[in-house]
């Protein structure tokens, strides 16, 4: 009887390991529609000898994302999804691209690293993707670039570190300015157009935050502006206190703030700023003139300078047929990692078109190519940076607006 | 008392089985993807074997873990990729920081374990909020925000990991190798002593057990067993950045305790794999999967607060006949 | 020394939101022993459910404090039927704390499904500054330091002036005793939680017009527990002292580091718990239950 129940005891916990299998099944039933993994596998190396890619045998033309679903990064993806559904619908509706239907698979990016490696790892491990779409958090698109190189795979990093393209993974692609491009953008903004001379500068510490921090400080210098080291704040991301900053940036002799950070703290930092007083020229980061920092902060947000990819008023072409359609289909203003992931999407489909196939490889060729395509964020080039994006806008925050004064290109 | 020994002799056995058809059967069965959570459970395991030794045979709960596990990691990482301007190979990295770690380790120990109880908890606690920060922003050593990529794969005895598959295997000879000595240490007087200590610690006293060393030595071994863990991780995945080490991957380590069974080896292996595995195979819960962990977590520690290891040994005890056993054996 | 006389003012403000978590989780502390893990994400609740009930419900404010005090002491109760009732013998004491951790995964996503992770922003009862020179104040920190302090008169008279207190307090330090003595244990601690889930809610009901709701408010529970861990572990006076100490250190860090702002605060906490063991306050003898 021991015997017995110990070999059951043995068989469940066996069953636990087994079930490592059925990841494989599901991600298989997942994929009904298409020709199953397998016999894409099987058929590729037939296909490469006719030159005949096995993507192209499927139904359908198949794009991996992975985006927040889960944990407090939640609203970036949403806005994520929101941005690639949309492009998705559109192209489907105008018939598809290569005539075929393009279909989504979403993965959650999860809370970090490890997490997001996972979600790119299940899209990988698939044989039926033609590209991916990658983590908005940039620390992660570095953590998943060895195995996008590995697997061979286009990815639109959603990132904008300026440490994805020092990784000179040719599989890697942004399409939003980098952060030592916006840096250098936020520092000719600040010197010309607001006339800071000494600014004080806050930022959060993770790497959006850091990375532009860093750039920016590097880019006055080069301008002759000497950021003092005890004008530079860093905060934890989570950080909701200001005031202890705002107050030693009150009492210092600075003639402007700079701010670098995510949504959630811009919010925050632009209505205790009106708190403590501070009557300085203010520029920030993309967050500032967002559409969630705006409808948290109101009217205090008025007067804040920001560099961002974009801007829901006072598009024009594509920008606008954009930022109408979305209202269209959501009810709600579009957020920049909305239209930049828009965009991924037509890139991708541009580039499918160009390449005439499905092939991961082709479709990396074909994005070697790209010039002068215009998204809805930017007009897109080529550069050997793998940065595609060419030109970043300088706004200002009016009646609860954010309003365009300028297009800043970047050659 | 001699039932009781060959009662253990054969669940060792059982275990064996298990784990030789485990290693057998899986990999033929999995894709790269599997295989690498797989694989990263693993390591999770072999630091979660340091907290039981902590917790279970201590009785003392630490959040230290991610500390070590990230100090290690760092350090194999500025290692093996020359950012410090010379590169050591991957094995004696690893043990430079096994090294570093069970210095550090000691020390802490020295000076944390003086505190009793809640108050040592909390000094862990603030451990970890020191080292997340320093790694999220102490550049020259933690490459900042953004990291430290490349990272070579581990080469031992001349044998480098090729594809998660011959990492599985490698993995799977480190990790029994942790489960034969953290074995070992419990029938060892250390053992017996943290045992004691465990139960209770004025008892143990009059009994001359030094609590003190006693602690401090455990503390050692778990800090040296998250080092392993961390320079693992890093050479595994090739790419470390500072949320691999923050307090909720420690508590993420407590829970994997917890639920494999505080004082069971085994049971801790399979509690990593099953809380590295879960939210896989839940993925497609999508926002759900969050709210699922968190209620599978209250209910585990509800219906089966000894873990799983507990659960099996009740099942057992149940079929068999016998009375259920209290406490931990 | 503006800056200084600014950053005391802005310390101590933080210290009475410190102070009102730290309270709830010493009295949890001394009714059943369990450091509670979830106890910020209950302060993030009180701010959710607030928000919602003023500003998606409308409700007005006379209506909407009873209406939420209700619902918080409920799930107060809920909250100890789940993650402490069931474990109170459970043989390993670090069972009910992991069952908090759980269920402060659980409190938090149960908020993000119900009002997503948007940050929102509530306005203060009374908008606007207080400004004395070139010191600043928001009018809510006045109102959160008042009502604040309120509070904890209270729940200090309660637990030790008066007999329902007492009770509680026999039925914490010795359940079996007390029960022998007719007291109903789980009632007591029924309602100790359910008091405990009440301040820290409103805690976050006065938070959240400075910090905004959002689901973020939960990690300052870190901070309170440093407080309490300063304070003594197990003292509702050391506690209080201790989240004021806390917040002092972190704003006057500031004037060295704003970066490594967690090295200063629990690099200090770890010193004095060197030269301290049992905390600033604590006295040596206090036994240890959690």
């Amino acid at each position: 009887m021991k015997r017995f129940t110990a070999l059951i005891l043995a068989a469940a916990l066996l069953a636990s390991g087994c079930s490592v299998q059925k990841v494989e099944e599901t991600t298989a039933a997942a994929t009904e529609a298409v020709t199953t993994a397998a016999a894409a596998e099987e058929t590729e190396g037939a296909a490469e000898e006719t030159g005949e890619s096995a993507y192209d045998a499927l139904e359908t033309v198949n794009i991996g994302l992975v985006a927040s679903q889960s944990g407090s990064n939640k609203t970036i993806g949403q806005f994520v999804i929101n941005g690639v559904e949309l492009a998705i619908e559109e192209i489907n509706a105008n018939g598809g691209v290569l005539g075929k239907q393009l279909s989504l698979v979403i993965e959650d990016e999860g809370e970090n690293s490890q997490s997001a490696v996972n979600a790119t790892q299940k899209l990988l491990a698939r044989d039926d993707i033609s590209a991916i779409m990658g983590p908005t958090t940039s620390s992660y698109c570095l953590a998943v670039s060895p195995f996008v190189l590995e697997h061979e795979i286009p990815f639109m990093a959603g990132g904008s570190s300026a440490n994805i393209p020092l990784e000179q993974n040719p599989y890697v692609w942004q399409n939003r300015m980098t952060d030592d491009q916006s840096g250098l953008i936020m520092a000719r903004a600040c010197v010309d157009v607001l006339g800071i001379k000494n600014p004080a500068i806050i930022y959060s510490t993770e790497s959006f935050g850091t990375g532009l921090k860093d750039q920016t400080v590097a880019a006055l210098s080069e301008m002759g502006v000497e950021v003092d080291e005890n004008n530079i704040y860093g905060f934890n991301a989570d950080e909701r206190q200001f005031q202890p900053i705002l107050t030693q940036i009150l009492n210092s002799d600075v003639d402007g703030l700079i701010a670098a950070c995510h949504t959630n703290p811009a919010s925050l930092i632009v209505v205790q700023a009106n708190d403590v007083g501070l009557e300085l020229p203010c520029i920030g980061s993309n967050a500032f003139s967002s559409i969630v920092c705006r409808e948290a902060a109101k009217e205090l947000a008025d007067g804040w300078y920001s560099i961002t990819d974009w801007t829901e008023n006072g598009q024009e072409g594509r920008g606008k047929e954009f930022a109408e359609a979305y209202r269209a289909k959501y009810g709600e203003e579009s957020d920049l990692v909305s239209v930049s992931a828009y965009d991924q999407v037509y890139i991708l489909a541009n580039a499918i078109e160009t390449a005439g196939s499905a092939d991961p490889q082709k479709i990396n060729d074909a994005l070697g190519q790209i010039s002068d395509f215009d998204g809805a964020m930017s007009v897109y080039t080529y550069h050997d940076t793998h940065c595609l994006a060419t030109s970043q806008l300088l706004t200002v925050n009016e009646d609860t607006l954010s309003v365009l004064v300028e297009k800043i290109s970047i050659d | 008392m001699k039932n009781k020994a060959l009662n253990i002799n054969k669940s060792t056995v059982i275990k064996l089985i298990i784990a030789i058809l485990f290693i057998l059967i899986v990999p033929q069965f999995t894709n790269d993807y599997s295989l690498q959570v797989l694989n990263v459970s693993l390591i999770m395991a072999i630091l979660s074997f340091g907290l039981s030794i902590m917790l279970g045979m201590g009785g003392m709960l630490t959040f230290a873990g991610a500390s070590f596990m990230g100090l290690g990691a760092y350090i194999v990482a500025n290692l093996t990729t020359g950012r410090l301007g010379y590169i050591v190979n991957t094995s004696e990295s690893l043990m430079i920081a096994i090294l570093v770690c069970m210095i550090m380790a000691f020390l802490s120990g020295l000076v944390l374990l003086r505190l009793s109880g809640t108050f040592f908890t909390f000094s862990t606690i603030a451990l970890v909020q020191v080292t997340w920060s320093i790694y999220m922003n102490y550049k020259p050593f933690s490459g900042g925000p953004d990291g430290i990529s490349r990272i070579p794969a581990l080469e031992i005895f001349g044998f480098q990991p090729e594809g998660y598959r011959q990492w599985f295997y490698l993995l799977c000879v480190i990790v029994f190798i942790c489960i034969v000595i953290v074995e070992r240490i419990r029938s060892t007087k250390l053992g017996r002593s943290l045992a004691a200590v465990r139960d209770n610690e004025i008892a143990a006293q009059c009994l001359g057990v030094n609590i003190y060393r006693t602690k401090v030595i455990a503390f050692t071994i778990a800090g040296m067993l998250s080092a392993l863990a961390g320079g693992l991780y890093a050479m595994h995945g090739g790419f470390i950045s500072a949320d691999n080490f923050t307090f909720d991957m420690s508590t993420t380590y407590i829970i994997i305790v917890m639920l494999g069974g505080v004082n069971d080896t085994f049971g801790v292996l399979v509690g990593s794999i099953l809380v590295n595995m879960l939210p896989e195979w839940l993925r497609p819960l999508a926002r759900y999967i969050r709210l699922m962990y968190g209620i599978g977590v209250i209910l585990l520690m509800v219906f089966m607060p000894m873990g799983l290891a507990g659960l099996a040994k009740q099942t057992l005890a149940r079929f068999t006949g016998k009375k259920k056993e209290r406490g931990n054996g | 020394m503006n800056v200084f006389i600014q950053l005391t003012v802005t310390g101590l403000a933080m210290g009475m939101v410190y102070a009102l978590v730290a309270m709830g989780l010493v009295l949890l502390i001394r009714a059943v022993g369990v450091m509670n893990f979830a106890q910020g994400d209950l302060l993030m609740m009180g701010a959710f459910i607030t928000y919602g009930l003023t500003n998606q419900i409308e409700m007005p404010i006379f209506l909407m404090v009873p209406v939420s005090m209700l619902l918080f002491g409920l799930i107060g109760v809920i909250f100890m039927y789940c993650v402490y009732w069931p474990l109170r013998k459970a043989s390993y004491p670090a069972a009910t704390i992991i069952a908090t951790m759980g269920a402060s995964i659980v409190i938090k996503e149960i908020c993000s499904l119900i009002w997503g992770s948007v940050p929102m922003v509530t306005t203060s009862i009374v908008p606007g500054v207080l400004r004395i020179g070139s010191l600043t104040l928001q009018y809510q920190y006045l109102i959160i330091i008042a009502v604040g302090a309120l509070l904890i008169y209270l729940v200090q008279t309660l637990f030790d002036k008066l007999y329902a207190g007492r009770v509680m307090q026999a039925a914490a330090q010795d359940g079996y005793a007390a029960n022998l003595m007719g007291i109903p244990v789980q009632l007591t601690i029924a309602v100790t939680y359910a008091i405990v889930t009440l301040v820290v809610g409103l805690g976050g009901y006065l938070v959240a017009p400075v910090f905004s709701v959002s689901l973020t408010l939960g990690t300052l529970q870190l901070r309170a527990f440093a407080g309490v861990v300063l304070g003594g572990f197990g003292d509702i006076k050391g506690a209080i002292i201790g989240s004021f100490i806390v917040a002092l250190i972190e704003t006057y860090g500031t004037l060295f580091t704003t970066t490594y702002k967690d090295v200063i605060v629990f690099g200090v906490l770890i010193l004095i718990l060197i030269f301290r063991p049992q905390g600033i306050l604590g006295k040596s003898k206090i036994a240890d239950k959690a």
